[in-house]
């Protein structure tokens, strides 16, 4: 171990040498930036499955942290600061136009279970969710989760509807169907199995389907309303963490706790209350693509999001307190319980189908998973506003037509969790469109004029400043040296103008700040650097906020 | 600084700078992917990762706590007083689950041992019927001994060692989850001798069969009872709200005559009710015995129930009282520190007396204190009782939920 660790250094401070050299040699911008996809072209076959003890995340996690938190910039963002599409993530909503029928529509292929009966070819009895695994009439094989009877429509409805709002928001998901399947429709495979209470697998029976049954929900007509979750493609690797690399997966250079769309997820979580986001919900699979192996990475099981959890309704810890933090447990021990976390007196809707869920009490700031994930807890601001941005392309009637996919038989539980959803968005939307200078859309004209929107005031998360200002630069992409020409120059709108010497260089860069009463985030520069091509400029560079390599003071807070 | 290196090369080598002399951005990705590729190897879990890896591979939880074949680890406590148990245990299911065999022995610090053989018909009936027979031995050198009543005196503490056999057949049937009938016979052939505790009298010396009832000979005894229990708790380890309501009622039989036959009945009432989403709660438990030996018949002081210790008032020592009627009331306000951990502050009372009627509530032996319990959601893994009053300040450290019922049940 000494031995390797010593390999690395060195080979760390060799690797830090030559790139030193190398930075003078070689452009900061490649002909081919901004790229829009990762090229994962290694070949992945050699890679094995793993497996992941709850036990020790939740301790690694909460006690021991490996992770790394230096305060840098997501690794793997493009030159414009976006994710390009990977394995991990495909761009969709806020990159491109979704209409809500395509939000709707999700991850699902019309595989959805075929008519007829469906065949039990495996049982989970064990545990405190059991489900079935069933083959349908047409021979796919689907994982089947109940609601439980205490809540009926509860998780069934917060997995379909998290489905959709994780696939739009650009993850990779199962395709989890609704559906609805009578009891006598249920046969049993005669080599189906189940691991019993001894701990070894036997044959499944009738009286292990009645134990799952006698755990879920029944409607009124007998049936039982399920998620059928469609067998994923590919080789089951395990799940994926959320810290380091899987070391034998030569296409995963980039430490899972600074890849962007990672630490966004943070804001996605917060919104939808995905609490139960950590590595057991997350799935790797060994998948062929171009005549290639590659792991693709889905997250999976959403039956605790929303007000759900999964076989109750969720905890109002979930959001709100980590399972451990010592604070709040010293004062209530020390107290003899008088002290009552505030969150414990939230009021919630008498809504079985919704659960716990609410947004009068919600501070996306403050919102937190089951224990610390470390992704999350490098988001810097820049990784905040490009979450929100993808949380702001969701309209009012999209969220609707999302919710609506979860068929809920009470009127009052769809409108409720719509509003609730909406309300949550709006706060995620204050908070985190205004940690940095919101802009978007930057584009400099063949003029010389440099134009963009501010998307905080458009989503009036914000008031629009009384002014901005521009620094602009001339920029040696060889040598990766911006120099100033002129002081900054205020401005009011949403254009300016370059200065006319700027025109004949090769690269130009625009230093852009204001000043926000309410939003000191405003202030850090946001720099972006145009080149100069046959149609005009082109967008190749644009950074919001800077690296400093120690904490940020923000990270080192929610730590 | 292992993962500051990391950090470092690919701060180096990806987005953030310039990459190598390649010519395009695709390209330096690939390059880095290939050298990556180069050095590729299986992820290795650390030394704690392995451990809990293993422990979850091995199913050593399930085999502790749960009904996992084969072998296992039993630890915890053989009877109360006995000091902290370790021992082993085997188990196998047959017929598709239906038929379960299990052996176990434990020994304790103070030489303490019990062994049992069972075998059980767990899942007939969809789970609603179980049926099963068991034998156990249990050898208990350090027992004590006070004398009888309430007013007996810590200064007269004897020692005595309790051996028993038991042979029994048991029935249960449960045709809605919540209620529960049980029938229950047990061959008994308790001894008792004296004990190896040397800071203490022995029995012999210190008491007289007429002070301590069935000291002079140990008939084999017949138990033939029944259980009816109704029990709505939310989570049985660890309840939270709900109730368990419960009584036995049996009959014990001198299998040698008729000098210590008797009747027993045995009540248990406990309601839980929470607040804060279950996050505090307020449990209150009565507990009663009436033990009603025939004319001219004794209840021997070894099966008489017992006030004192870490399930009763927890400010006295274990077994402190005994006779042949016992009452006792809990009551604790519970809360909850964190996910694993709840606290609470328990109030006990009992008493025991000859006669029903000499149970008198306004003269009750009482406690006070805090409790530390270490739990998951669904159980107490472990508690640590600090009991105040009574006779000094008493600590318990013991497995499982406090009030188990269980414990009253043979």
């Amino acid at each position: 171990m000494r031995s390797r660790l010593r390999f690395l250094v060195a080979s760390a401070l060799l690797f830090s040498a030559a790139a030193a050299a190398s930075r003078l040699a070689v452009p900061q911008f490649f002909p081919d930036d901004p790229l829009a996809t990762d090229p994962e072209t290694a070949d992945a076959s050699a890679v094995r499955p793993w497996n992941l003890s709850e036990e020790y995340d939740f301790i690694d996690n909460t006690f021991l942290d490996h992770a790394d938190h230096s305060d840098v910039r997501a690794f793997n963002v493009n030159t414009i600061d976006e994710v390009p599409d990977s394995s991990w993530f495909t761009n969709r909503i806020a990159t491109r136009e979704m209409s809500d029928d395509e939000m709707v529509r999700g991850p699902f292929t019309d595989r959805a279970p075929a008519p007829g009966p469906w065949t039990i070819i495996a049982g989970k009895t064990e545990g405190i969710t059991p489900g079935l695994t069933v083959r349908d009439s047409a021979g796919r094989d689907y994982f089947v989760k109940f609601d439980p009877p205490s809540n009926p429509e509860m998780a069934t409805g917060a997995e379909v509807i998290s489905t959709r709002f994780f696939h739009a928001l650009g993850y990779h998901v199962p395709e989890n169907y609704l559906a609805i399947v009578r009891p006598e429709d249920l046969r049993i495979d005669p080599s189906a199995t189940v691991r019993g209470v001894s701990g070894r697998k036997r044959p499944f029976d009738g009286d292990d389907l009645a134990i799952v049954l006698d755990k879920a929900a029944r409607r009124e007509d007998g049936t039982y309303r399920v998620t059928a979750s469609l067998r994923l493609p590919g080789t089951d690797l395990g799940p994926f963490r959320y810290a380091g690399t899987r070391p034998d997966d030569p296409n995963d250079i980039y430490p899972h706790e600074h890849r962007r769309e990672l630490r966004g997820l943070r804001v996605f979580a917060a919104w939808l209350n995905h609490d139960d986001s950590r590595s057991i919900n997350t799935r790797d699979f060994l998948v062929e693509r171009d005549g290639r192996h590659i792991v693709w990475h889905h997250l999976i099981d959403f039956g605790s999001t929303l007000g759900s959890g999964s076989t109750q309704a969720q905890s109002p810890r979930a959001g709100n307190e980590y399972i451990w933090e010592a604070r709040p447990t010293f004062i209530t021990m020390l107290t003899l319980g008088l002290y009552v976390r505030p969150w414990l007196k939230v009021d919630y809707p008498d809504l079985a189908a919704v659960g716990r869920f609410e947004a009068a009490y919600f501070q996306p700031e403050r919102w937190k998973p089951e224990y610390p994930n470390p992704a999350f807890e490098n988001a810097r601001a820049d990784d905040e506003f490009w979450a929100a941005r993808r949380v702001l392309a969701f309209s009012n009637d999209a969220i609707a037509a999302v919710v609506k996919t979860g068929e809920y038989s009470n009127p009052e539980a769809a409108s409720y969790l719509t509003q609730a959803i909406i309300t949550r968005r709006d706060k995620i939307l204050q908070r985190w469109l205004n940690g940095v200078l919101p802009l978007v859309d930057l584009a400099l004209s063949p003029e010389g004029t440099l134009t963009f929107r501010n998307i905080a005031v458009e989503a009036k998360a914000a008031l629009a400043p009384t002014g901005y200002q521009v620094r602009w630069f001339t920029f040696d992409n060889a040598a990766a040296i911006a120099t100033p020409v002129g002081a900054a120059v205020p401005f009011e709108g949403l254009a300016v103008t370059a200065p006319a010497a700027l025109r004949a260089a090769q690269f130009v860069r625009a230093e852009l700040t204001a000043s926000h009463p309410r939003f000191p985030g405003w202030s850090t520069p946001l720099t972006v650097t145009f080149r100069k091509s046959d149609t005009g400029w082109q967008l190749v560079g644009l950074e919001r906020q800077p690296t400093t390599r120690q904490p940020s003071a923000e990270v080192a807070e929610r730590k | 600084m292992l993962r500051t290196c990391s950090v470092l090369l690919v701060v180096l080598a990806c987005g953030i700078g310039p990459a190598g002399a390649q010519s395009t951005r695709r390209e330096a990705l690939e390059q880095q992917r290939a050298a990556r590729a180069a050095d590729a190897e299986p992820y290795e879990p650390g030394s704690l990762e392995g451990a809990l890896l293993y422990v979850e591979r091995s199913r050593v939880v399930e085999r502790m706590f749960g009904t996992q074949d084969g072998w296992y680890p039993a630890v915890g406590s053989v009877k109360r007083g006995g000091g902290f148990a370790l021992g082993a245990g085997w188990r196998r299911h047959f017929a598709r689950e239906r038929l379960l065999f299990n052996t176990v022995g434990a020994w304790t610090i103070r030489g303490y041992r019990t062994g049992r053989v069972e075998v059980r018909l767990p899942r007939l009936a969809r789970d609603r019927l179980e049926f099963g027979v068991r034998a156990r031995h249990s050898y208990f050198p350090q027992e004590d001994y006070y004398g009888i009543g309430a007013g007996s005196l810590k200064a007269d503490r004897a020692d005595y060692l309790f051996s028993e056999t038991e042979l029994a057949g048991f029935g249960i049937y449960r045709p809605i989850p919540w209620l529960s009938w049980g029938a229950q016979v047990a061959h008994l052939s308790p001894s008792i001798r004296a004990g190896t505790d040397s800071r203490y009298p022995d029995i012999a010396n210190q008491f007289t069969p007429s002070t301590a009832p069935g000291l002079a000979s140990q008939p084999n005894f017949v138990e033939v009872g029944t259980l009816v229990d109704v029990d709505y708790r939310d989570q049985p380890g660890n309840p939270r709200s709900g109730g368990r309501y419960a009584m036995i009622l049996a009959r014990v039989s001198d299998r040698n005559g008729s000098e210590y036959d008797y009747s027993r009945v045995s009540a248990v009432a406990e309601q839980y009710f929470p607040v804060f989403d279950k996050k505090r709660a307020f449990a209150v438990r009565v507990v009663a015995h009436h033990y009603s030996p025939d004319g001219g018949a004794t209840v021997p002081f070894y099966y008489q129930p017992t006030v004192g210790g870490r399930d009763t008032v927890r400010g006295y020592s274990d077994f402190r009282f005994r006779d042949n009627n016992a009452l006792v009331l809990n009551a604790e306000y519970r809360w909850e520190a964190f996910a694993g951990l709840d606290m609470a502050l328990f109030y006990d009372r009992g008493t025991v007396g000859h006669h029903w009627s000499d149970l008198s509530l306004s003269d009750m032996k009482q406690s006070y204190g805090i409790s530390f319990r270490f739990n998951t959601y669904k159980a107490v893994f472990m508690r640590a009782d600090i009991a105040f009053g009574g006779e000094g300040t008493r600590t318990y450290l013991a497995f499982g939920a406090p009030l188990k019922i269980e414990r009253y049940l043979r």
